[in-house]
């Protein structure tokens, strides 16, 4: 067969009904443009922290430290005599300035670490100048800030911050934004901003500037957790030590998510593309299966049919791969272009050769492997039978209709039945996709409720039932003792108070073995926590002096499990706990424990908790509650809002939920193009049978609403069939998302208002969407009936 | 017939004597001297007042422990936060006199006035900073400056602060309420608030001894007080001179308790003392008026559980079925208490020169209890057990320790955070073993002992302080390998030092025999003005000016070199004496420190450093070593 006769055929395809085709080819345009993006990204998430750190010879190590507790001239000379290591910079004097800055008269509520620059060897720990006149160091006065303040709080070159120090406050300039290449990332805090030598004498006392940075450069950076270890092992080292890895891991945390999320949504949409080629090949052949037969009777061979088949799907590849590559690589470029040029990277040592090729040949092989086997069966058909088969198609409904009018059955809706039942395998295909992006909303919709949800299912979050949380203060002149705040509170019970839980924060020393030592923040309660409503993961609430509950980071950390006991350090007094239960909180990702007082008390007498979380009772309104109080109370308490309700939990769980709608409508798209691809196809597939529907009176209105009935018997079908799989499989999914920030079950909050909302929305955006593409219906026209 | 049996009853009650029993002052006696002898105050002054009379006044003790002088009648004593309420009668004159509105919002007299959240701030009213409702902070930061220039700088200084709560709600104890109503009363009436009240309240009253503001206090020979100690230890240099905010308004009066005496006259008769009237009866009842409510003292301490109210600049309560006014004083070193019994029209005042406010009550009878019963004695009742807490002291440990482990906790540990700055700074604790292997701790600000404990441990990093002050938990921490490194006391953070080599000090011997300590790299030469080291490895110069003429020679500095920029002027507290350091910048990017002595003002260190990042400290280590080298004349003390 020539490539002539293979090139005719498929522009006689393509010239009879382009709108599949065009589908197809963006449906695959947009898979290769997802996932080659999302491997990209993935590829190159840390390359500009990588480039930068070498461009700028930055420390792999940067200590921290106390010069009343280490010698600086110890350190620096240990370090300098280790043959790993390249460079030992100059000790800096820093101070964390955690009061508020002043900032346009206005509260900068950040913490910052103002370090002075003054780096002895200007060949390393550089700094890039983003913004600002260029010179090797601040003059006195004057502040340099990481580059993303400018973006994150509206500072401007030339603005003044009032830095609160010694009961004054002292004006700084802002002089220049930096690329500091230890600090790329914004999630630091505090992140550090640089001023002049000697500018830290301009505010601080001189008992205040003992606080000092030594950077540290390696010949290789894998050399740094021995060096480190054999550092620790020299000296009892009290101060900070921050690696490199962190350094990274912090830059690159966010860009490795959002690759994953998008590596996610690739494989979906490719599935998806791959059920579109098939279901439409499959209908080609079928619409097709005449010429089919006459081609073979010409001396088409079996392959000679099946590479008709597959020289469509390499056009369409040919012109749907390399428009996404190309996508990809203008959205790359525009992504990390930005941060690049912020970075002064030109020459990023990224090939994405590697990646395009790969995506290419993946979605290339797997569309042809569809395409070949869909084809099969036509390529094996014999003339005879192909030239026989449009029969089948015909299996005289006109008979089964009068039936159904006759039973008082909807027509419209036993034609849809029919269309289902004929073209079942394009059904299933439509149903599937309609199924995956169910689930997909449904998983937003639910994660969204639960993030929402959050302050009425605190619980399960590891937080307090509670409305807002009281402290008591002893540092007044008539403190309250724990006793009698309680007495006075248990007072509010009857009117206002539905629950107080009295617990305070400690943290102990658990013993890894002899020798290894992990401190650990956790609460000790002061009332059974049974009464709490917080709730395990497994096991039970601690209750006896002799138990302990971990939290899920924790007891991984330590490969414990309920039933194992272990060692802790308490008030510097060594004792056996038995973990009675591991529960998740994710106010401490995951880290954490939970103990009795009596565990503390046995050994403290003096202890007392402090912190108080308190639930009104239904009816009462908090603030006002609150309010009154403090007017009882004055000195003796403080009150803050329940942790749910402060700025940053209400920030993190607005951006999840921001996140969770832009995915939800982000698989909508695809679905709809599927849904719309489907219907051009149905209707051309069933033109004949459409033909005769209208000669019997079906009129252009209920041809359409046979075809958008059909669509819509199939999401039903999927939603009945999908409901209840999805709500297995999301709470699985969820669970394995949330690990990462220290929740192992997922409080998953099932909203069946949101859900149905969900649903809703997806139909009455498939509704339009298939109602708009079965417009072609209109133009039915019986006389081609006459034609076949 | 009806008014002239009337006035004949008001004429004999205006003019009958007051109908004290003879035997009240003697009751007095014994029941104050019965607490002299079993109590640790050193010294004391009181005063009892009835109607119109004192009818009883007399000292007790010592005025200080070192020295021979008896605690007088005379002796000006610290009244410390009783302050408030003459700052109160002082804004209810104004009120008066139609000047002021206790509750227009204070911008409308301080235009200035106002916190980071302007919005709150805006909602203070004058009466909510007499009442201690403004919700702003507890205690002012620390300035150099004093008096209404003092308290200007502290208005400024709140622009920085934020208010937490909504103003007017709730019960906030403040000295800054106070120090800002002195700024109103200075901004409204044009006089400084010591003027003012010199003029309104001390000359009326005849308080002919009292004074306000430092330098005030310098014209006179004051008592300085007792810190804590296993004993009383007597104090040397109070740090009031650094507290600038304090004065006048918040709680930095001095008077005698004969002074006193007339200012309780005067609140029990509805405003006057003698021919002289200073407030009108309405406004004594608004200062006597709750505004506010807060936990009293508990049944626990030895209180009735009930509330305290406050009223303005005064605390209402029911003690022992019956309605007392009150207010307390409290410097860390001295301590009154003042108490009226207005439906028995009776009053007493006490003048501490130790601060029985935080004085361990399961050993010694507290302030406010002696003050309670002088008034029940006075009325023929007998006295209550009212502050004399019920519960025992519930710790008693002794934690063993062996002695290498005791080792562990042995050293210095300076000051390092928490607390208010100003009134810590330069304070360390030394950690030692005495002869009986116990610890013990002793506080210092500088070289002073400033406070003495015994560590009593109950568990290895938790202790509680065993002096005569009620007991304090103290905790200790370890680094990773066990080192004690660190002392938490008080929410301030006390961090272990490392040991100062001192081998490589060397003596330099001026003429006027003051020896300065340098490390042995630095070059030394003795000038007409004092001294200048040099050291050529970080190219840093110290000049020393130890001389009277020090002021011009520190113009000729600031003329000679072009200041481009200066820092904050901070304290420092170095040996035994309070700094002022301030860094400027001058040509070539070199940059010049002035350390100024606070008190010795012919005493200055200046720095030149041209590569000061990395060298800031060591200059500050080296000055360290010259002050702890050089001889200070010491403040002349009472005696």
């Amino acid at each position: 067969m020539k490539i002539k006769s293979l090139y005719l055929v498929n522009k006689q395809r393509f010239k009879s009904t382009i709108t599949p085709y065009v589908l197809q080819t963006l449906a695959i345009l947009l898979a290769t443009f997802v996932l080659s993006l999302a491997l990209s990204l993935l590829w190159v998430a840390d390359k500009p922290f990588d480039t930068t750190f070498e461009k700028l010879k930055a420390s792999h190590l940067l200590l921290l430290f106390d010069i009343e507790k280490h010698s600086e001239d110890e350190l620096t000379q240990w370090f300098s005599n280790q043959k790993e290591v390249e460079f030992v910079g100059n000790s800096q004097p820093y101070t964390i300035i955690t009061e508020p800055f002043l900032f346009k008269k206005n509260k900068l509520d950040v913490d910052i670490q103002i370090t002075e620059r003054t780096e002895k060897d200007i060949s390393y720990d550089q700094l890039i100048l983003f913004k600002g006149v260029k010179k090797n160091e601040p003059e006195i006065g004057e502040i340099w800030l990481p580059y993303h303040y400018e973006h994150n709080h509206g500072i401007a070159l030339g603005d003044v911050l009032g830095i609160p120090a010694n009961g004054g406050i002292y004006e700084v300039k802002v002089t220049a934004f930096v690329i500091d290449p230890h600090y790329l990332s914004n999630i630091f805090n505090p992140t550090r901003a640089w001023v002049a030598p000697g500018q830290l004498s301009f505010f601080l006392t001189t008992k205040d500037l003992k606080n000092r940075s030594i950077g540290i450069r390696l010949k290789q950076s894998e050399h740094l957790n021995t060096i480190y270890k054999r550092f620790i092992g020299v000296f009892d080292y009290s101060g900070i030590g921050l690696k490199f890895e962190l350094f990274k891991s912090a830059y690159a945390s966010f860009s490795k998510l959002l690759s994953l999320i998008l590596l996610f949504l690739g494989v979906v949409i490719l599935l998806i593309t791959l059920l579109l080629i098939g279901t439409n090949i499959k209908t080609q052949m079928l619409s097709e299966i005449k010429q089919i037969g006459i081609l073979k009777s010409l001396g088409f061979s079996k392959w000679n049919i099946i590479a008709s088949y597959l020289f469509q799907s390499v056009v369409l590849l040919l012109a749907a791969v390399p428009i996404g590559l190309l996508l990809s690589n203008i959205c790359l470029k525009l992504l990390m272009g930005s941060t690049l040029s912020q970075l002064g990277i030109t020459n990023l040592s990224f090939n994405g050769s590697l990646i395009y090729a790969t995506t290419a040949i993946l979605i290339s092989i797997l569309v042809i492997i569809v395409s070949l086997v869909v084809s099969w069966k036509a390529g094996k058909m014999k003339p005879m039978i192909a030239l026989r088969l449009p029969n089948i198609q015909s299996s005289n409904p006109i008979k089964k209709f009068r039936i159904a009018i006759e039973k008082g059955f909807p027509l419209t809706s036993w034609v849809s039945v029919h269309f289902i039942r004929t073209s079942f395998l394009a059904s299933l295909v439509l149903a599937g996709s309609m199924l995956t992006t169910l689930f997909i909303i449904l998983f937003s919709t639910t994660m969204y409720t639960s993030f929402d949800q959050l302050k009425e299912n605190k619980s399960s979050w590891g937080f307090e039932e509670s409305d807002f949380m009281l402290y008591r203060k002893s540092s007044v002149v008539l403190p309250l003792s724990h006793p009698e705040l309680m007495e006075i509170l248990k007072g509010h019970k009857k009117t206002a108070i539905e629950q107080i839980i009295p617990y305070h924060h400690i943290s102990l020393n658990i013993l890894n073995n002899e020798s290894e030592k992990e401190s650990v923040f956790g609460k000790v309660y002061s009332l059974d926590i049974n009464n709490t409503g917080l709730k395990n993961l497994k096991g039970k609430h601690p209750v006896t002096k002799n138990e302990i509950a971990l939290c899920i980071g924790t007891a991984k950390n330590l490969d414990k499990r309920v039933g194992d006991s272990v060692q802790v350090e308490i008030e510097g007094v060594k004792k056996t706990l038995m973990i009675s239960g591991v529960y998740q909180d994710i106010s401490a990702f995951g880290q954490g424990f939970r103990i009795q007082q009596q565990v503390v008390s046995s050994f403290n007498p003096l202890f007392e908790p402090s912190s108080y979380a308190i639930r009104a009772k239904t009816g009462i309104e908090p603030k006002k509650f609150q309010q009154q109080l403090l007017s009882e109370l004055g000195e003796t308490i403080s009150i803050e809002e329940e942790i749910t309700e402060r700025a940053s939990i209400m920030g993190l769980v607005s951006g999840l939920k921001t996140g969770f709608i832009s995915i939800s409508l982000l698989f909508i798209i695809p679905c709809l193009v599927l849904v719309s691809n489907d219907i051009v196809l149905q209707t051309k597939k069933n033109e004949l049978v459409l033909s005769k529907l209208k000669t019997i009176g079906f009129t252009s209105l209920q041809l359409r609403a046979v075809i958008v009935q059909r669509v819509v018997i199939l999401f039903s079908i999927a939603l009945v069939i999908g409901l209840p799989i999805c709500f297995l499989v999301v709470p699985f999914i969820a669970n394995i998302l949330a690990t990462g920030i220290g929740i192992a079950s997922f409080p998953l909050v099932i909203s069946s208002y949101n859900v149905a909302i969900a649903i809703c929305v997806l139909l009455l955006t498939i509704f339009p969407i298939g109602w708009f593409s079965s417009r072609k219906l209109q133009k039915i026209d019986p006389r081609k009936l006459v034609e076949v | 017939m009806k008014i002239s049996i009337y006035r004949i009853v008001c004429l004999f009650v205006l003019v009958s004597p007051i109908k004290v029993s003879s035997q009240v002052p003697e009751e007095l006696d014994s029941y104050l001297e019965h607490i002299f002898q079993n109590h640790v105050i050193p010294g004391f002054s009181v005063v009892v007042v009835k109607n119109d009379r004192i009818i009883y006044k007399r000292a007790f003790g010592k005025e200080r422990l070192d020295k021979n002088k008896p605690f007088h009648t005379t002796t000006v004593s610290a009244i410390g936060s009783l302050t408030k309420s003459i700052t109160a009668i002082a804004v209810m004159q104004l009120v008066e006199k139609g000047i002021l509105s206790l509750d227009e919002p204070v911008v409308k007299y301080l235009p200035e006035f106002r916190t980071a959240n302007k919005i709150m701030s805006d909602k203070v009213t004058v009466r909510m900073l007499l009442n201690n409702t403004a919700g702003l902070n507890a205690d002012p930061p620390a300035t150099m400056e004093r008096s209404s220039i003092a308290l200007a700088h502290l208005n400024t200084s709140l622009n920085k602060t934020f208010l937490t709560q909504e103003p007017g709600i709730s019960y906030k104890y403040s000295n800054t309420d106070f120090s800002i109503a002195g700024l109103v009363i200075n901004r409204v009436t044009g006089l400084s608030f010591e003027d003012y009240v010199s003029k309104n309240i001390y000359a009326p009253l005849k308080m002919t001894n009292s004074i306000l503001g430092v330098d005030g206090h310098k014209k006179q020979n004051l008592l300085r007080g007792h810190y804590f100690g296993r004993q009383p230890l007597p104090a040397n240099n109070a740090p009031f001179a650094i507290s600038g905010e304090y004065v006048p308004a918040g709680s930095l009066a001095y008077a005698t308790i004969e002074d006193l005496a007339h200012y309780l006259i005067a609140l029990l008769n509805n405003g006057k003392f003698r021919e002289r009237k200073i407030l009108t009866k309405e406004s004594v009842e608004q200062l006597f008026t709750p505004n506010i409510s807060f936990p009293g003292l508990s049944k626990n301490d030895g209180g009735d559980g009930q509330i305290y109210r406050y009223g303005l600049g005064w605390m209402i309560s029911n003690i022992d079925g019956r309605e007392v006014i009150h207010h307390g004083g409290s410097t860390g070193t001295m301590s009154s208490f003042t108490m009226l019994d207005r439906k028995n029209k009776t009053a007493t005042s006490l003048l501490f020169n130790l601060d029985l406010t935080f004085i361990d009550t399961h050993k010694y009878i507290p302030h406010y209890s002696i003050a309670n019963n002088l008034l029940h004695i006075v009325n023929g009742e007998k006295p209550s057990s009212y502050g004399i807490p019920i519960r025992t002291d519930p710790i008693q440990n002794n934690f063993g320790l062996s002695s290498k482990e005791r080792g562990r906790y042995l050293g210095e540990y300076r000051y390092s955070q928490g607390g208010l700055p100003w009134m810590n700074f330069g304070t360390s604790i030394k950690v030692f073993s005495n002869a009986s292997k116990m610890l013990m701790a002793k506080v210092f600000r500088a070289n002073d002992a400033v406070g003495e404990f015994k560590v009593d441990l109950v568990t290895p990093r938790v202790a509680v302080t065993r002096n005569i002050a009620a007991p304090e938990e103290i905790r200790f921490y370890n680094s990773p390998q066990g080192n004690i490194n660190a002392i938490q006391w008080q929410g301030k953070l006390y961090e272990k030092r490392k040991e100062v080599d001192k081998l490589n000090l060397f003596a330099h011997d001026l003429k006027d025999s003051t020896t300065i300590y340098l490390p042995k790299n630095w070059k030394f030469e003795e000038t007409e003005y004092g001294f200048k080291a040099h050291n050529d490895t970080i190219k840093s110069t110290i000049i020393g000016l130890l001389h009277e003429n020090k002021n011009p020679l520190k113009s000729t500095f600031l003329e000679k070199y072009q200041i481009k920029s200066k820092g904050l002027t901070s304290l420092e507290s170095i040996s035994v004496m309070s700094w002022k350091k301030q860094s400027f910048e001058i040509q070539n990017k070199r940059l010049l420190t002035f350390f100024e002595s606070v008190e010795a003002s012919n005493k200055m260190l200046v720095l030149f450093n041209s590569q000061a990042s990395q060298h800031t400290k060591i200059l500050s280590d080296v000055v360290d070593t010259i002050i702890d080298g050089l001889s200070f004349p010491s403040i002349p003390l009472a005696d």
